[in-house]
C-alpha cells in the first residue's frame, strides 16, 4: 500500500506541507502573493459519499464547480463505526469542455446541466456490511450569484484597457505595435482578481436535487446486504460575508448555511433487538461553516429516521463540530469530532478527511 | 485574517497579451464609380470569452502633399464587445476611398467568465466584399491565462 492510499499518512503529509508553505514565500511580498492566489473553493463532499455515510458529515455541502475532485476518508460511517472511503466527483459539461456561454447566458437548462456533477464513492471497513459502492447525480437548479455575477463582472469592471488608448498618431509604415503600459495591464489584472473573487465566492446561496444508488460489494450479513438502495435528496445553501468587502473572497469572513433532507430505501439498519433489517430512512440535517474559504470551523446535526416493517428502529442523530483547512490550491484538509447518539449507548467517533479537485484546461475554439 | 494569508507555490503570472498587426501594406480595392468601397473588421472571442476592446481609426492621404508624406487624422472611435449581453462576432464597417491610408488601431481585454476554464483565445476578421481578406495572423489564444490583453493594429491601403 502506498502512503497516498492510507488517508492518514495522507494527512501527515500534507499538514506537513502546509506547515512547510510560509517558509518558502518568505521572499514575496504580500501583494505578490495576494495576485498569485486565485480564490478557491472548498470541495463538496461528495453526495455519492454522503449516501453511504462515508463522508463524515451528512450535509453535502454545495460549492464545487471543479471538473474533477477525489476524496479519501477516513471516519465514521453511518452507524458510527469506522470506515474507510474513497469518493470521486465529475462535473460532465466541464470535463467535456462543451460547454457555449450563448448557452449559459440563454438556457436555463444549460446552466443547469453545466453545474451537474456525477459522483462515486466506496466504502470498506463497516463492521458486518463489508465494501459497498454508491454513484450519485446531482444538479444544481439555483445558482443567483453565479449567474449574476457573471453578468455584472465584464460590463462594469473591465473595460479599462479600450478607455486607455494611444490616440497618438501611428507610425507611417506597417509593424509591431507598441508594447501595452504596465498599469493597462495591472488593470486588466485587477479585473480578473474581480472575476475570479465573485466566481469562486464560497459562500453562495444554491439549490440542488439528485438521486443516487449504493450497491453491496461484499457482505458478511446478507440479509442486510443492500442490493440496489435508492436515494433521493434535496440540498439548500444560504450564505452572507461579514467581512470588510474590500478583502478579496479568499480572506473575507462568512458563513454558509445548507440544509439537506434525504430519503432512502433499503437501506441496511440494525433494530433494538441486534437483527439486521432493509429500513425506509429519511434524513435532514443542517452544517453550519463559519470562517473564509481558506479555513473554517464546521458545524453541523442530522438527525435520521428509519422504519422497517416489523422491526422497531430507533431514531438516531449526530451532531459533529470539525475545522476545514485549505493545505494548498484545489486541497482541503477536514478533520472534526462527532457524537451518535439513539441507535443504543451514545459514542464519539474522529473524523479526518482529504479533498483534492482539478479543472480541466481546454483551448477554446474561435467560431469560423 | 490578512496576516494568516497562505501563500501560493506558483509565482504571479503576468497579464499575457495577444498582438496582431500586418507587416505589409493591404491593398483593398475600391469598386464603383465613386472609388469607394468599405471593409468589416470583426472581434471574434468565443465564449465563455468576455472581450470588449476599442477601436480607432486614423486615415491620411497614400500620396504625399508637398513633397511630405500626410499626417494621419484621426476619423473616428468605438468599441467592440463580445459580452455576456452582446450578440457574438460584433464588427464595425469602415468606409474607404481610394487613394487613402487607413490603421484601424485596436485595444482592449479578454476574461474569462467561468471557472474550470484555463485558456483565452481572440482574433479578428477583415473582410471586404463578404471575404476574410487577412485574420491579423491571428486567432491568438493565451494558455493557462484566466485575462489576456489585446492590442495591435491593421494597416489598410485603398486602391
Amino acid at each position: 500500500m502506498t502512503p497516498w492510499m492510507n488517508p492518514w499518512l495522507a494527512a501527515t503529509a500534507l499538514l506537513g506541507l502546509a506547515l512547510a508553505t510560509p517558509a518558502q514565500a518568505e521572499g514575496q511580498s504580500l501583494d505578490q502573493l495576494m495576485r498569485a492566489a486565485l480564490v478557491d473553493m472548498p470541495i463538496t463532499t461528495s453526495p455519492a459519499s454522503a449516501m453511504l455515510g462515508a463522508s463524515g458529515e451528512n450535509v453535502p455541502r454545495l460549492s464545487s464547480f471543479r471538473a474533477f475532485s477525489m476524496q479519501v476518508a477516513r471516519g465514521f460511517d453511518a452507524k458510527g463505526q469506522v470506515a474507510e472511503a474513497m469518493g470521486a466527483e465529475l462535473a460532465p459539461a466541464l470535463a467535456m469542455g462543451d460547454i457555449r456561454w450563448e448557452g449559459i447566458q440563454r438556457s436555463a437548462l444549460t446552466r443547469v446541466w453545466s453545474r451537474t456533477t456525477l459522483s462515486f464513492a466506496t466504502k470498506v471497513g463497516s463492521s458486518r456490511q463489508g465494501a459497498q459502492a454508491a454513484v450519485g447525480l446531482q444538479s444544481i437548479l439555483y445558482a443567483p450569484s453565479m449567474d449574476g455575477a457573471l453578468m455584472a463582472a465584464a460590463k462594469d469592471q473591465c473595460q479599462s484597457a479600450a478607455a486607455a488608448m494611444d490616440t497618438v498618431a501611428p507610425a507611417p509604415e506597417p509593424g509591431p505595435p507598441k508594447r501595452l503600459p504596465k498599469d493597462v495591464l495591472a488593470s486588466i489584472e485587477a479585473c480578473q482578481m474581480g472575476i475570479d473573487a465573485m466566481l469562486t465566492k464560497w459562500n453562495q446561496p444554491m439549490v440542488s436535487v439528485g438521486a443516487g444508488r449504493t450497491f453491496g460489494v461484499a457482505s458478511s450479513s446478507p440479509a442486510a446486504s443492500p442490493k440496489q438502495s435508492s436515494a433521493i435528496w434535496l440540498t439548500a445553501a444560504w450564505g452572507g460575508d461579514v467581512g470588510p468587502r474590500a478583502d478579496p473572497s479568499e480572506l473575507r469572513w462568512g458563513y454558509l448555511v445548507t440544509g439537506h433532507v434525504r430519503a432512502s430505501t433499503h437501506v441496511p439498519v440494525t433494530d433494538s433487538t441486534g437483527a439486521d433489517a432493509l429500513a425506509r430512512q429519511r434524513l435532514a440535517g443542517i452544517n453550519l461553516r463559519v470562517g473564509n474559504a481558506r479555513l473554517a470551523g464546521l458545524g453541523e446535526y442530522s438527525t435520521t429516521q428509519s422504519r422497517a416493517t416489523g422491526v422497531e428502529v430507533a431514531q438516531r442523530q449526530r451532531a459533529l463540530l470539525g475545522l476545514e483547512y485549505q493545505v494548498d490550491k484545489s486541497l482541503y484538509l477536514t478533520l472534526g469530532v462527532a457524537r451518535d447518539s439513539g441507535l443504543d449507548a451514545s459514542k464519539q467517533s474522529v473524523l479526518a478527511k482529504l479533498n483534492w479537485g482539478f479543472g480541466r484546461s481546454p483551448t477554446l475554439l474561435i467560431r469560423q | 485574517m490578512r496576516g494568516a494569508t497562505r501563500p501560493s507555490l506558483e509565482p504571479p503570472l503576468p497579464i499575457p497579451t495577444l498582438e496582431f498587426f500586418n507587416a505589409d501594406w493591404l491593398l483593398v480595392p475600391a469598386g464603383g464609380a465613386d472609388a469607394s468601397t468599405s471593409i468589416q473588421f470583426s472581434l471574434l472571442a468565443t465564449p465563455p470569452v468576455s472581450a470588449h476592446v476599442g477601436v480607432i481609426v486614423f486615415a491620411k492621404a497614400t500620396a504625399p502633399v508637398a513633397g511630405k508624406a500626410a499626417p494621419w487624422a484621426q476619423v473616428g472611435r468605438t468599441s467592440l464587445d463580445n459580452l455576456p449581453d452582446s450578440l457574438p462576432g460584433q464588427s464595425v464597417s469602415l468606409p474607404m476611398r481610394r487613394g487613402m491610408d487607413y490603421v484601424v488601431r485596436f485595444q482592449g481585454e479578454a476574461h474569462l467568465l467561468m471557472p474550470g476554464f484555463q485558456a483565452v483565445t481572440v482574433g479578428f476578421d477583415v473582410a471586404h466584399a463578404g471575404s476574410v481578406v487577412t485574420r491579423l495572423e491571428g486567432p491568438k489564444t493565451a494558455p493557462n491565462a484566466r485575462a489576456a490583453a489585446v492590442h495591435g493594429h491593421a494597416y489598410l491601403r485603398c486602391v
